[in-house]
């Protein structure tokens, strides 16, 4: 569905690259976290995705179309919700009626079923609404237009925490087999149990690409140990005692401890690229 | 495919669509700078006309300041300049904040027909708002001296035939020296307008005094350079031969030609540069 193919991306040519031959291929029906320190390049890379910045080498392309063309065809199929925007002082109403006609996939059933999740009302104004409120209103905008890649920055930021639960509801209920879904963030606790495929960035490049369940059947996540297994491949202090990440030779899953992992792979990529490079039944 | 996005390049359903979301989502702005234009051309042409009031002893004849024709064009036209070059610099607002950026290129509406929907308010609209309150403030300011003076006979309504478009009957042989004027001001006004629309995709900050700085300094380097130029010419031999461009005529077309191609030239920059936008103020 989505490709990148050798993305390369700088600001300007004094600065470094942000990103250097990125290359993914992301398929429908899933929930892509994308995680990475600051200045690693997710934002650019999710604008980079959604057509609204030049690469210097390659290219991203929708259903096998260059999004930076910014096609209306190929731009009716994405949505981007960014980490800050503005929405017009106008109600709700006639921000949908001025816009899901650009659209052609709108529900405004499901708009409607997106704001009773997040507990609002239908006939608000715009501008009269805080910055927790109008990311759900936007999200839910978003959300009910059904487009097949919806590109997420930083959602949970401004949220309640009835609304960060909110959010895990909203998302777990709008998946379809068709669709595909990009998270960017950097609150894993908010959106772990909703992920289908990790990926991790670092300085440029992905370290870690890979599903829920491939990630699960080569690793073991264990918290609140009293002392560090010897055979543990990570291990990191809290105030509950030590986590861990082992390599999964008995075939239990493990819920994923996000952060563990995140921090894991930015401290010791080759070892995670060497775990991955071999076939799960050996770990 | 919906209709509307069958044409990827123009189509005239999305265009309008855009213009009808665009005008409603800024609305109040825009009627406030229109509101802004005709209070300013009332307070030039009505108001000091009125306020001088009948002159001690003199109750039959309007003063002469600002009820002078050549006076008022003349405020007129400063008016027309300076909203202009404000309007201008407004063009682009839909993309000056990294905030409206990213809704406004991730609409599936091509650059093409974001760019002739600002061109459209920000310019046709401009001019029909300028025209309306030159007409009704002259309007008014002719009624008014009617009320005040005993012989109004000698009031003109505003020789604008040339200038704002609409007719007042005129002696025969003005009409070519109004159509030079008429190149002259719409040439200017629309260089203007495409040069502070550039400028505010240049920078992002202080892009109204920056333009204003840069447009000084051009005009005085080609000022130089036409000076310099002009005397070169002259110190040649023959020098009627070389002014031989005798018809009035043929100079107004090489002066529309001139002024259309320059503002063209501008507004395609600008267009060029709105479509990289979110890069170039990463610079």
């Amino acid at each position: 569905m989505l490709e990148l193919e050798n993305l390369s991306f700088r600001y300007s040519r004094r600065k470094p690259l942000t990103l250097d031959d990125f290359s993914l291929s992301l398929a429908a029906g899933g929930v892509y976290g994308l995680l990475g320190p600051n200045g690693a390049g997710k934002s650019t890379l999710l604008q980079l995705i959604a057509g609204m910045l030049t690469p210097e080498r390659g290219c991203a392309k929708l259903y096998g179309v260059d999004t930076r063309r910014r096609l209306p065809e190929t731009m009716a199929q994405l949505f981007l919700v960014p980490e800050e925007f503005s929405l017009p002082p106008v109600s709700l109403h006639d921000y949908i009626r001025l816009n899901a006609r650009f659209y052609p996939r709108f529900s405004a059933d499901d708009l409607k079923k997106y704001l009773e999740i997040f507990d609002l009302d239908a006939d608000l104004r715009l501008n009269a609404l805080s910055m927790g409120q109008k990311k759900k209103v936007f999200m839910c905008f978003a959300m009910s237009c059904n487009t097949p890649l919806l590109l997420m920055d930083e959602p949970t930021n401004g949220l309640d925490i009835p609304g960060k639960s909110a959010f895990r509801r909203f998302v777990a209920q709008s998946l379809t087999d068709d669709r595909l879904f990009i998270i960017s963030t950097h609150q894993v606790r908010d959106i772990e149990q909703l992920l289908d495929h990790i990926l991790i960035m670092n300085t440029r490049k992905i370290v870690l690409d890979r599903g829920v369940a491939d990630i699960q059947r080569r690793l073991k996540f264990m918290s609140q140990l009293s002392s560090q297994p010897a055979e543990a491949l990570y291990a990191m202090k809290n105030v509950l005692g030590i986590d861990a990440i082992l390599p999964n030779t008995d075939g239990d899953d493990t819920d994923i401890n996000l952060e563990l992992l995140f921090n894991f792979a930015l401290e010791h990529p080759d070892l995670l690229t060497e775990i991955f490079s071999e076939p799960a039944k050996t770990l | 495919m919906s209709a509307i996005l069958t044409n990827q390049t123009f189509s005239f359903a999305r265009y309008r669509a855009y213009l009808a979301a665009y005008y409603n989502c800024n609305r109040k702005r825009l009627l406030l700078s229109w509101g802004l234009l005709f209070i300013a051309c009332m307070l030039f042409a009505v108001l000091p006309a009125i306020a001088t009031g009948p002159q001690e002893g003199n109750v039959m004849y309007p003063p002469s300041l600002f009820n002078d024709v050549e006076e008022e064009t003349i405020a007129f036209l400063a008016i027309f300049i300076i909203f202009s070059s404000l309007c201008g610099s407004q063009m682009y607002s839909a993309v000056s904040s990294r905030n409206d950026r990213s809704t406004t290129l991730t609409l599936p509406v091509s650059d093409a027909e974001k760019f002739w929907v600002y061109f459209t308010v920000y310019v046709v609209g401009y001019f029909a708002a300028f025209y309306i309150s030159a007409w009704v403030t002259d309007l008014i300011r002719v009624a008014a001296m009617k009320m005040i003076y005993a012989e109004p006979g000698v009031l003109n309504h505003i020789d604008a035939a040339g200038l704002f478009g609409f007719h007042v009957p005129q002696p025969e042989g003005y009409a070519i020296n109004q159509m030079g004027t008429s190149i002259g001001v719409y040439g200017l006004t629309l260089i203007l307008i495409s040069t502070f629309a550039l400028g505010t995709l240049l920078w992002e900050r202080y892009s109204y005094v920056k333009t204003c700085c840069a447009l000084a300094l051009l005009l005085t380097a080609l000022g130089w350079i036409a000076y310099g130029g002009f005397k070169l010419w002259l110190s040649g031999d023959d020098i009627s031969a070389r002014c031989s461009i005798e018809s009035q005529d043929t100079r107004l077309v090489i002066a529309a030609v001139l002024f259309a191609a320059i503002s063209a030239g501008i507004f395609a920059l600008g267009y060029r540069r709105m479509k990289e936008v979110e890069t170039i103020y990463r610079w």
